[in-house]
């Protein structure tokens, strides 16, 4: 499997756990569960990137496809414990402006309190 | 002295791993340092993913070639198909400030790649249809 993704519930927040590649033949996967996610109306996501080896466009299409919602309902996308390489991705387009990224998962889920975009 | 290497698959994003893992192989055989490698690699995918979904319509029949080749100063890499070319439109730069406003999704693998390419270019010879990816070799590099 080239991608696998796994969910937990930690504070109020949902942890999603991409572990392998996501690229543009494994993307719905990630895609599939950050919407089923927005459905569920949790808008408090953390991705922790421990195991995410590689991410090319496709997945950070997929987080663009949530977040104007997420963000609407005073919610938010978190990042945290990224790779060199997977960091370097997001940085090579700007989008380390757009996301919080942490190194560690707490401070990405404590993060949530108190906070509010609108 | 030129070294060449090809590389012809099926246009199905299964192969996209392995295509940069050759990639990867190949950039290291330039002297390139991983962390470059994986750049380079990065931008590869994002040409073929185009490619399978631009030029090819995901149709699983058509063939996508890699052409590797290393010069005294740089790494050429042709990702050629067949297929519907890739037209002005689509290899529009957008606005990355306006993007991020807008939340818009897509169009952003053009942007990976000429940020990490030196440069990118499309263009047909003989009804074969190919994006240029070129990343100059440092002067240690070159034998």
């Amino acid at each position: 499997m080239e991608l696998t993704i796994t969910i937990e519930q930690k504070e109020g927040t949902a942890v999603i756990y991409p572990d392998g590649f996501i690229n543009a033949h494994t993307v719905n996967r990630f895609e599939e569960a950050l919407q089923n996610l927005v459905k569920e109306k949790q808008y408090r996501l953390v991705v922790n990137g421990q195991n995410l080896q590689y991410i090319s466009s496709a997945g950070l299409g997929a987080l663009m496809g949530v977040i104007e919602e997420i963000r609407d309902n005073d919610g938010d996308i978190h990042l945290s414990n990224l790779s060199e390489s997977v960091f370097n991705v997001f940085d090579i387009l700007g989008f380390t402006e757009l996301y919080e990224i942490f190194d560690e998962e707490g401070p990405a889920i404590r993060a949530f309190d108190g906070h509010n975009r609108k | 002295m030129k070294q060449f290497f090809n590389v012809e698959f099926a246009a199905d994003t299964t192969f996209l791993k392995l295509a940069t893992d050759v990639t990867i192989s190949m950039c290291r055989l330039a002297g390139f340092n991983d962390s470059t490698a994986k750049d380079i690699s990065l931008a590869v995918d994002e040409a073929v993913t185009n490619t399978i979904k631009h030029a090819y319509h995901f149709d699983r029949t058509r063939r996508v070639t890699l052409q590797f080749t290393i010069t005294e100063t740089e790494l050429t890499i042709d990702v050629r198909h067949n297929g519907k070319p890739i037209s002005d439109t689509e290899i529009h730069l957008p606005d990355m400030e306006e993007y991020m406003k807008q939340y818009r999704k897509g169009g952003l693998g053009i942007v990976l790649m000429t940020r990490i390419m030196d440069s990118v270019d499309y263009g047909s010879i003989a009804g074969i249809h190919y994006c240029r990816l070129v990343k100059k070799r440092s002067q240690q590099h070159a034998h």
